[in-house]
């Protein structure tokens, strides 16, 4: 059987920086490879290198051959970990982005048609059809990136944490319509932190670290049982509220979003916001900074109503940090951004460093301070914004989607920030990752429609 | 006529504007930039967004008619002069100040109908169909698209930094102090924006071979065709006709 994808890779370098070594990798058609490691390890370049896209528009020294089944393009369908970077900015409804690749391979316009629609099938997609992919939400975004890959029909589908911000029905979905795609034929490179995916999915699993291959073989025998990390508890959850929302209602024009929206949050506690896709969990945060107007309804932090308070001037009372932190990063080193909440929040110069050095040491990145934050992983930066949050101090923290493409480094980060919030605050943490959902959290609430479906009470550790 | 204004091949509305920033800059002044600014802002009107194209081309004409003025008639004044307090006033600089701010907003006037109301993406497929390069598609559209690219990210990196408590109203101090924070991730998400699509376009097979096919017919009538060939030629006869004069 002729392989997809033949990779044989002594060096790929970004000037003078390594970022992988020593790789050999043969796909045969129908095979799932999955390819994890921690952080900076090297799987997104591999991907893209595997994907035929690394010194094209990514420039890259690349000493080895890859060769592909396909000579020509489509080489590779490929799934970026930011659903973002999938799209051209072509298609002014999903549709037409899904469009652009069969259009860019001048398929006859009928032979589009059923190309967009299988793909949008297979990604879970085709409500989204008619809707701009600008306002779609993070897993919708990230449904609509696979429908973009599919469509292209190539014989190797590379996917870099394709079910990140997928809920887990999604999720679920996603691996069953990806198995159908390899009985197909199809070769699938698989990049994820999820090692219960990698599992359930792939044929054979590749860790990275530090670029090189350090195992090779089949899920069971190199992925390690499942880590099943002890719930981080505290006792510091009290019966007072320190977050109300009440009957809250917010809109983007006609669309309701949440809809008579009932929630509290006890001091020293800390819930999950959970729900599908497009369920109205991000607009919740929105809604509670004042950057979506509430309808009806109101918001109260300490017994005190945020309702009529500026944007500005809710920071006092809530952090957020948002899916894509490098919406905000500016500052010429990491000790700078993590204090200039505080700073813009009135507080003296060296308290405020003083704040942001404790901050940066509850998420374990001391050692960065002097870093351009510019210059961290993706992953590495939403860390630097989580601490950045928490330096102003604010009674309520949310974080939207912390852990999407962290490894268990990064969540054990994650989880001791929450662990120090809780006992200054509350915090809300809105994610699809139910395991670190119950390791980290003591309610959960699901949302459904823009309202609190149902409220989940945990005792520790278990749901 | 509304709905068809509404509904009109994108190529049609880039013919159209060529030829009112012709008329403008080779017709000579009032004459010339006035028909092309009242035209424009008809279509404007049509179309639904006189209000902004209004706005955006007085934005721009006024501090220039402003500037000028000040520039010719009290700084470095030439010609007859009057005397207003001891200061001495070119009246001549009046005029031609007013002609130039004229064009240019007449010219922006043009040019702003035609990016708020043409959907780069239509523009885009109308190009695939008359058989454009893809290159030269990707750019027309980039450029149209790049304006309210723009916006949507400051609007994201404003939110952003509103909700770490930066205040970005005030004095003149408190705007100062905002640009920075404001400025950085917006430049940074810009240039990452625009590696993106170049990432995302090659994810995308932008350099298969053949001519581009298009999901979507984007209609073009004979009549249109017809308007656009005479527009060009029009185009065309009036450069020739200034070059000559």
């Amino acid at each position: 059987m002729i392989p997809v994808l033949r990779a044989d890779l002594s060096i790929v370098a970004y000037g003078d920086r390594t970022a992988l070594r020593d790789i050999r990798l043969e796909i045969s058609p129908g095979e799932i490879v999955g390819i994890t490691g921690p952080v900076g390890a090297g799987k997104t370049t591999l991907a893209l290198a595997c994907a035929g896209l690394l010194g094209h528009a990514i420039p890259a020294r690349i000493e080895g051959k890859i060769q592909h089944a396909s000579l020509a393009p489509p080489l590779a369908g490929y799934v970026f970990d930011d659903p973002l970077a999938q799209f051209t900015g072509l298609g002014g409804t999903v549709e037409e982005e899904v469009a652009v690749g069969p259009e860019n391979l001048a398929v006859p316009r009928e032979a589009i048609r059923a190309r967009v629609d299988r793909a949008l099938a297979a990604a879970d997609a085709t409500h989204l059809a008619a809707r701009p992919p600008d306002e779609l939400s993070g897993g919708e975004r990230q449904r609509v990136a696979l429908a973009c890959a599919l469509a292209l029909e190539a014989p190797l589908l590379v996917l870099d944490e394709p079910t990140a911000q997928l809920d887990p029905d999604a999720t679920q979905r996603f691996g069953e319509r990806l198995r159908v795609l390899a009985e197909h034929g199809t070769g699938v490179v698989l990049v994820s932190q999820d090692l219960d995916l990698l599992r359930a999915l792939a044929t054979r699993v590749l860790v990275l670290a530090d670029g090189t291959a350090r195992v090779s073989g089949h899920p069971a025998a190199v992925l390690e049982a499942s880590e099943h990390a002890d719930a981080v508890t505290t006792d510091t959850a009290r019966s007072t509220p320190l977050f109300e929302a009440r009957q809250l209602v917010a809109a983007y024009a006609d669309r309701v979003v949440l809809d008579s929206l009932t929630l509290d949050v006890a001091d020293g506690s800390a819930m999950a916001i959970l729900g599908e896709n497009g369920a109205g969990k991000t607009t919740l945060a929105r809604v509670i900074m004042g950057l979506v107007p509430v309808r009806e309804g109101s918001i109260i932090v300490g017994g005190r109503p945020l309702d009529g308070l500026p944007v500005h001037r809710r920071a006092r009372h809530v952090g957020l940090v948002f899916q894509d932190p490098a919406r905000q990063l500016f500052a010429r080193t990491v000790l700078e951004e993590v204090a200039f909440g505080s700073r813009v929040l009135g507080a003296p110069a060296r308290q405020a460093y003083d704040k942001a050095r404790e901050a940066l040491e509850a998420v374990d990145l001391t050692e960065l301070e002097g870093v351009n934050p510019g210059d961290l992983a993706p992953q590495t930066q939403r860390l630097v914004a989580i601490a950045a949050a928490m330096a102003s101090e604010p009674p309520v923290l949310i974080l939207d989607e912390p852990t999407a493409g962290q490894d268990d480094e990064g969540k054990r980060r994650i989880a001791a920030a929450i662990v120090r919030q809780r006992k200054r605050g509350c915090a809300m943490v809105i994610t699809h990752d139910l395991p670190f959902a119950r390791r980290v959290c003591d309610h959960a609430v699901l949302l459904s429609n823009g309202r609190a479906a149902s409220r989940v009470i945990r005792s520790a550790g278990h749901s | 006529m509304i709905d068809r204004l509404r509904r009109i091949n994108p190529l049609t509305a880039l013919a159209a504007v060529v030829l009112l920033i012709t008329l403008t800059y080779v017709v000579p002044a009032p004459w010339g930039p006035l028909v092309a600014l009242t035209v424009a802002l008809l279509a404007a009107a049509m179309t639904g967004v006189a209000r902004r194209v209004v706005i955006i081309a007085a934005a721009v004409a006024v501090p220039t008619w402003f500037f000028l003025v000040v520039m010719n008639a009290l700084v470095a004044p030439q010609g007859a002069t009057v005397n207003a307090g001891g200061i001495p006033i070119a009246t001549g600089a009046f005029l031609p100040a007013a002609w130039i701010s004229l064009r240019l907003g007449a010219a922006i006037a043009a040019l702003g109908w035609v990016v708020m109301t043409t959907s780069p993406q239509r523009l885009v497929r109308a190009l695939a169909q008359r058989g454009f390069p893809a290159w030269s598609q990707y750019l027309l559209a980039a450029s149209l698209a790049a304006v309210p690219e723009a916006r949507r990210r400051a609007r994201e990196v404003l939110d952003a930094q509103r909700c770490r408590g930066l205040a970005v109203g005030g004095g003149p101090v408190a705007r100062l102090r905002a640009t920075l924070p404001l400025a950085g991730p917006l430049m940074v998400s810009l240039v990452a924006d625009a590696e993106r699509r170049a990432l995302a376009l090659d994810a995308r097979a932008f350099d298969a071979r053949g001519a581009r096919t298009s999901l979507i017919d984007v209609a073009d009538p004979n009549e249109e065709r017809l308007l656009r060939a005479l527009m060009w030629g029009l185009s065309i006869t009036l450069l020739v006709w200034g070059l000559v004069q």
